[in-house]
């Protein structure tokens, strides 16, 4: 496993240092991440609630809380909470990159740390440039629980405005990987339609979802999908920060897959160097 | 173990979308705005309408500016000291207001389609 994780970042290297402009640095930044996943260690996983847009801001850091705590009458659904705490860089106009903690509580659990991630978006053309903006997502779970498994995500990130509308999508591959590796490639999904009403108050729709493994797929009530109105908004701080926020509440849509809501949230204070 | 093809579908698209580059955007008007002194140079620009253009901001001053339109749907940070693109359009004739995020007071300006 070592030899072929440092075959895998020799070549990452090479694409690297070989590459120029927008599209080979994408490629290349990607394929160091892959290959940092081969070389990470032990074993976890999440269930996130958060639409990405494919637009990264250069030069821009943030730090950025944000959960989930579902909302169920069933007692081992209810309180189960998924929180993730993010250190973030843009370093060009291109590449966002964040190192990630995250922590997960069962229903009748307490919560506890259970991961940590290496996530990193890609912005593939400048915004507006094509009739859709693109990009992409990928991300390296190293698990903190024994027993768990290691996660590699990548979401295709698109967007696309019409008028004061903001159309995003969200398909999303997340496959198990390491030696505590299970389950096959499982397909999700996030979306978001927002109304450019204000800087301050943005009114939204966002739908998320998991329906298992790709060709294998779980019954239709046990897939989770999720539907719901959510807020955003940012507020300028002064001297190039600001602050950002999410607010939403995601009904379940199915019986066994879904609780019957979530109660989502966000902070994010952003400055720019 | 077998070895699956995990990301098959993600990365064919992901790979369709890097190579999808227009060669038409070259071809798009280009004109630069400048920023000095937290104000927008000139304040007024004149641009072709029905066409995506390519606007070019300049940052002279030393600290992060963000140009940024609700009309134009478009928040780009210009860092102190740098450059970046905004494309926008197709646009209809009219005017489009933009502003300094980060002065607000100072730096705005506005678009002139026609």
């Amino acid at each position: 496993m070592f030899a072929s994780a440092r075959i895998a970042f020799r070549h990452a290297l090479h694409v690297a240092l070989g590459s120029r402009g927008r599209v080979g640095g994408v490629l290349a930044v990607a394929a160091l991440t892959m290959s940092f996943g081969c070389l990470a260690g032990p074993p976890a996983r999440a269930q996130d609630l958060k639409v990405y847009s494919p637009i990264v801001e250069e030069g821009e850091f943030g730090i950025e809380a944000r959960g989930n705590v579902a909302v169920d009458r069933n007692r081992d659904k209810a309180g189960a909470q998924n929180q993730r705490y993010e250190l973030e860089y843009t370093p060009t106009d291109f590449w966002h990159t964040a190192l990630v903690g995250e922590l997960k509580k069962e229903a009748e659990g307490d919560l506890k740390y259970t991961a940590t991630a290496w996530e990193n978006i890609f912005q593939i053309f400048p915004q507006g440039k094509e009739w859709l903006d693109l990009g992409f997502y990928i991300e390296y779970e190293s698990a903190k629980q024994r027993g768990s498994a290691d996660a590699l995500e990548w979401k295709l990130l698109a967007e696309k405005n019409f008028g004061l509308m903001t159309l995003t999508l969200n398909p999303i591959f997340e496959k198990e990987v390491g030696s505590n590796a299970e389950k096959s490639t499982e397909f999700k999904y996030a979306a978001r339609l927002k109304l450019r009403l204000m800087p301050q108050l943005e009114p939204a729709i966002e739908a998320f979802g998991d329906i298992g493994e790709i060709g294998n797929l779980d019954p239709s009530d046990e897939q989770r999908h999720q539907l719901g109105p959510a807020l955003l908004g940012k507020f300028h701080l002064g001297n190039a920060s600001a602050l950002r926020y999410e607010l939403g509440y995601m009904f379940g849509l199915t019986r066994g897959g879904s609780p019957d809501g979530a109660f989502k949230w966000l902070i994010e204070i952003e400055h720019h160097f | 173990m077998s070895r699956r093809p995990a990301f098959r579908p993600l990365a064919l698209l992901t790979l369709a979308a890097a190579l999808w580059v227009s060669p038409a955007a070259a071809e798009d008007p280009s004109f630069e705005l400048s920023i000095r002194d937290h104000r927008f140079v000139p304040e007024t620009l004149e641009v072709p309408a029905g066409k995506r253009i390519r606007l070019v901001v300049s940052n002279a001053d030393p600290t992060p500016e963000e140009f940024e339109s609700y009309e134009l749907n478009r928040e780009k940070v210009i860092p102190g000291n740098g450059k970046g693109t905004v494309y926008i359009g197709p646009l209809d004739p009219g005017t489009y207001p933009f502003f300094g995020d980060f002065n607000q007071s100072t730096a705005k300006g506005r678009i002139v389609a026609k």
